[in-house]
């Protein structure tokens, strides 16, 4: 069973986690996924492949109603970020999802059709999930072409999607970071082959820097929090990508 | 229609109504033990049923936990069997409109998919009926709670310093349990139904 934690609680508005799944079989890459809530709406970041659906499906299920997650944010087009959407849909027809208009036509090889999507334009847009709005951040080319983060102001939370990932060791695989500079380890060949742009990836430092933080949740590794999400834009800011290890 | 996956979920919500009363009565069960011991001689009668309450919270919560891990379970594989059911439609499709050659080579894959389905399947039905055993149990419990819901009143009445109306209260949380289990039955006599 996956593990779900309580990132952000103010009221109604709620982050959550579901992270680790000690019996996901090992040739499936962990992921994140992350719930939203407030005012009654729910919406769910990368849900997912299809081969993890049943232990998201059953970690969400312990702390939402999964019909109350009305929408999905797919930070890409990734089989293991969004190739879950036709079971969701199987469960709850009207499922929206949001996506780059990059993606309109690819994403559907996984489920849904031309009414499932809203399809987001470059420049990104304003969600609102009840009372709460949040951001639809640019992120291209890190690593999609066509890429999106999503931005929470009152939690002070970006999910980042793929950057911010790290490969962990089993014996590592905390949900926070606890030490950066052994856990960076673990993301440097990761962002340098992942990462496709350093324009892109400098704006992207940039507007980051800028935002009020507390928490960085990548969709694979560990959360970054407090001072540890400045360092990450930093390390980010100051590596090199688009290359291969070597 | 409603698909498993549906029925296993709400019963899931109705799990969640049980394990907030069943958290409740604990609650009240130990302030109200709590409450009983400051209480004179002429109370004993009083301080003896709270102190079963006690004893019973501790003893539905157990019972209520057992149903909660099976619902659990049952949850995953409502999932794992909603992702297999399609894989398989997905193949049945794509062989339908394949060249026969191609049909009758990935007929096998077609046979281990539902011979996949089916042992979900059994598994779902062997989790229905231990959740539908697990609520006749905490149902017989309930029973004992209106019994001893029942008590408080009566040993309340004869001391005006007991007015905290706990009585009414046991019996309330008692009925939502009730409630509950008999919206969780139905959904695994309907989940029973979809398999057959």
């Amino acid at each position: 069973m996956k593990q779900s934690i309580v990132l952000y609680e103010n009221g109604d508005h709620r982050w959550l986690a579901l992270a680790r799944d000690p019996d996901k079989p090992g040739y499936v890459i962990d992921t994140n996924e992350y719930v939203v809530e407030s005012g009654g709406d729910a919406l769910m970041t990368d849900p997912g492949g299809m081969e993890i659906f049943p232990a998201v499906f059953s970690a969400v299920s312990q702390h939402v109603d999964p019909k109350r997650i009305g929408r999905l944010f797919a930070s890409h087009q990734d089989p293991d970020i969004i190739s879950s959407l036709g079971l969701w849909m199987d469960f709850n027809p009207d499922v929206r999802c949001y996506l780059s208009r990059l993606w309109a036509t690819f994403v559907p090889h996984f489920g849904g059709d031309d009414t499932t999507f809203h399809l987001l334009d470059d420049a990104g847009e304003p969600i609102q999930v009840g009372n709460q709005t949040l951001e639809a951040m640019p992120a291209h080319y890190l690593h999609s072409s066509g890429n999106f983060h999503l931005h929470d102001p009152a939690a002070k939370l970006l999910f980042t999607g793929d950057v911010g990932a790290a490969m962990l060791p089993p014996e590592e695989d905390e949900v926070f970071v606890s030490d950066f500079d052994r856990h960076i380890r673990h993301a440097e060949g990761f962002h340098r082959r992942w990462m496709g742009s350093n324009t892109a990836k400098r704006d992207w430092c940039e507007r980051a820097a800028k935002l009020d933080l507390d928490l960085l949740c990548p969709q694979h590794g560990a959360i970054y929090q407090g001072d540890d999400v400045m360092r990450f834009i930093n390390w980010f800011d100051e590596l090199e990508v688009g290359r291969t290890w070597q | 229609m409603e698909t498993g996956l549906q029925l296993v979920s709400e019963a899931h919500g109705h799990l969640q109504g049980i394990m907030q009363a069943v958290r409740r009565l604990y609650m009240r069960a130990v302030n109200a033990m709590l409450n009983a011991r400051g209480l004179g001689s002429e109370a004993a009668g009083y301080q003896a049923v709270t102190l079963e309450l006690r004893r019973f919270s501790k003893h539905i919560d157990g019972s209520s936990d057992e149903l909660r891990g099976r619902i659990r379970e049952l949850v995953y594989y409502g999932a794992a069997r909603q992702r297999q059911a399609r894989r398989l439609v997905r193949l049945e499709k794509g062989l339908d409109e394949a060249v026969a050659t191609v049909a009758s080579a990935a007929e096998h894959r077609l046979e281990d998919l539902r011979a996949s389905l089916g042992r979900q399947d059994r598994e779902i039905a062997r989790l229905a009926k231990e959740i539908k055993r697990i609520s006749v149990r905490v149902l017989r419990l309930v029973e004992s709670g209106r019994n001893l819901g029942l008590m408080l009143r009566t040993e309340a009445a004869a001391s005006s310093a007991l007015t905290d109306g706990i009585g009414d209260e046991i019996n309330t949380l008692m009925d939502c349990v009730a409630e509950e289990l008999d919206s969780i039955e139905r959904r695994m006599d309907q989940l029973n139904e979809t398999r057959e």
